[in-house]
């Protein structure tokens, strides 16, 4: 299944136990699961399942289901690892869509509907859980990254956030949104994407700026 | 389309339409929008009006969110495969979703959970794994192997009973694939009667077309100009690199006496010989010289026998690629 040698010779002789796949970015990791290295899957695992399992959670509100999609989203980044682009974003962004189209689908299938989004929602925005796990500097990232996603959120009016939150964290249709707020479909749609258009510009700033390097860093990465 | 202006006859599409780059953006607050074209003639090469980028524009904004109906999801995934167009909106309207999921609590994963992951891998076979260079969201598509099974089962009718499908390892291209399938039914449908479709339908030339099909993008060659052959005439371009594009024939007449069709590659609007090749009564399916990933168009002349180092007439049928 891949070991050391072929990893090393993936991520450009980059070669050694956890430590030095830790040190990894995750691209590095994604051309090592290229080269069937399970271990640089468990790798991008570790660093991105819980966030994966988070997002499953928070569309089905069922732990075995949400357990299920994560399985199935990581086996198809170890089946699908060639097909990633990195002109299309990052390798964090790829996989936590897999895990989000995967959980919608299994929402439509289970045809379970969870109550609104909101953004007072105390599942959004929380402190992490684990935060006891993180160094202070990586805390700050997060929560200053969380934070400007927050603002940038609550920069769009109020019926575009809410077309794009009804379904990206409730996993609703169009259709679903329409019938739940008396509007046409068309409306939906066409909020759906002024919300895109103007979070894309909101969110294009360079990321947060690391306090102790002065460089900007990706969360997750 | 109910309820919806449009030119009649106006062909809609923007498979080889507007450079997203440089397109005319419609009222960026416009909120309410049109129908969406429809995807089914969406290669067909024609501009896209304002009012049609809209709507595809907000259609994709709704797919990048997960807020299609599966059929609509599935439709618009089918139609990603081939527009470049549509694969830049949506590739751009993710940007904007890549930073959601920071605002969602993150939640430990169980101990089993990665032990039933790294078992799974383990025992993953070479032959499954998906080696090309494809749209990040094919990995997207791929359902469960359980619920693929059972989808791909309700579409096949009884001709793909026949077909050596590898379920097990059916790579995340083969919904489209299958349509494509379907599109070689449907030309084949328009091209033969009833009886004649029965008997191509066991010719085993129409197997190798069907399975061409299944294995690749299909992309039919339009009359241009006044003087069309009867008959069809498709490229298949496969998913695989290791197999070469094929042209299939099907049912097509034949070139005036002492005369052969010759199909061309036009690389930045030079003509490259292809294959040169005659009518037939059934299906027929040849290899193709050159790479269609490199061409901006196929194009079908009618040459001397033996064929032209460069075209000696003006095309008969075409296809934008």
């Amino acid at each position: 299944m891949g070991g050391d040698a072929s990893f090393g010779a993936a991520a450009g002789g980059v070669t050694g136990g956890r430590g030095s796949r830790a040190a990894l970015s995750d691209e590095a990791l994604l051309d090592a699961v290229r080269s069937r290295d399970a271990a640089a899957l468990e790798q991008l695992y570790d660093r991105h399942s819980q966030l994966a399992m988070g997002l499953a959670m928070r569309l089905l509100r069922n732990r075995q289901l949400a357990e299920d999609v994560v399985q199935e989203a990581f086996l198809a980044v170890w089946r699908q690892a060639g097909t990633y682009r990195p002109d299309r974003g990052t390798v964090r962004n790829w996989i936590l869509s897999i895990v989000h189209h995967r959980a919608i689908g299994c929402l439509r299938r289970r045809e379970l509907v969870s109550p609104p989004a909101s953004l007072d929602d105390p599942q959004l925005g929380r402190v992490l859980p684990d935060e006891r796990q993180l160094d202070v500097p990586d805390l700050a990232f997060q929560r200053a990254e969380q934070e400007r996603v927050r603002q940038a959120l609550l920069a769009l009016p109020e019926e575009q956030r809410q077309a794009l939150t009804l379904a990206y964290y409730e996993g609703l249709t169009c259709h679903d949104i329409a019938t739940r707020l008396s509007i046409p479909v068309g409306t939906v749609k066409g909020r759906m994407r002024l919300a895109l258009q103007k979070l894309r510009r909101l969110l294009a700033s360079p990321a947060v700026v690391d306090p102790t390097s002065g460089k900007s860093k990706e969360i997750g990465s | 389309m109910s309820g919806r202006d449009r030119d009649a006859g106006r062909p809609i599409g923007h498979g080889a339409g507007p450079d997203p780059n440089h397109r005319s953006h419609p009222e960026p607050e416009i909120e309410q929008v049109p129908d969406l074209p429809p995807l089914d003639q969406a290669h067909q090469p024609a501009w896209l009006t304002p009012h049609e980028q809209l709507a595809l524009e907000a259609h994709a904004a709704a797919f990048v969110l997960g807020a299609l109906a599966p059929h609509e999801e599935a439709a618009f995934e089918r139609h990603l495969h081939d527009c470049a167009y549509c694969r830049h909106l949506v590739g751009e309207l993710s940007q904007a979703t890549e930073h959601l999921p920071d605002l969602v609590t993150p939640v430990e994963t169980s101990p089993q959970l990665k032990e039933r992951l790294m078992a799974a891998v383990r025992q993953e076979p070479e032959g499954s794994r998906e080696q090309g260079g494809h749209s990040i969201f094919h990995a997207i598509e791929l359902p469960p192997p359980a619920d693929r099974h059972h989808r791909l089962h309700h579409r096949r009718g009884p001709l793909f009973h026949r077909l050596p499908l590898p379920w097990r390892s059916t790579p995340p291209w083969a919904s489209a694939a299958l349509a494509a399938a379907a599109i070689v039914l449907a030309i084949i449908a328009m091209a033969t009667g009833q009886q004649a479709r029965q008997e191509a339908l066991r010719a085993s030339a129409y197997e190798r077309a069907l399975e061409l099909a299944v294995a690749g993008r299909i992309i039919p060659l339009s009359a241009s100009g006044t003087t069309a052959p009867q008959g069809q005439v498709a490229l298949i371009v496969p998913r695989d690199s290791a197999t070469g594009a094929q042209l299939v024939i099907i049912k097509l007449s034949d070139p005036p006496p002492g005369r052969t069709y010759e199909a061309w590659l036009i690389v930045n609007e030079t003509p490259n010989a292809a294959a040169t090749f005659q009518g037939t009564g059934g299906v027929m399916t040849l290899p193709l010289r050159g790479d269609p990933s490199r061409a901006q168009a196929i194009a079908v002349t009618i040459e001397p026998q033996g064929g032209s180092p460069t075209p000696t007439s003006q095309p008969i049928l075409m296809a934008r690629l």
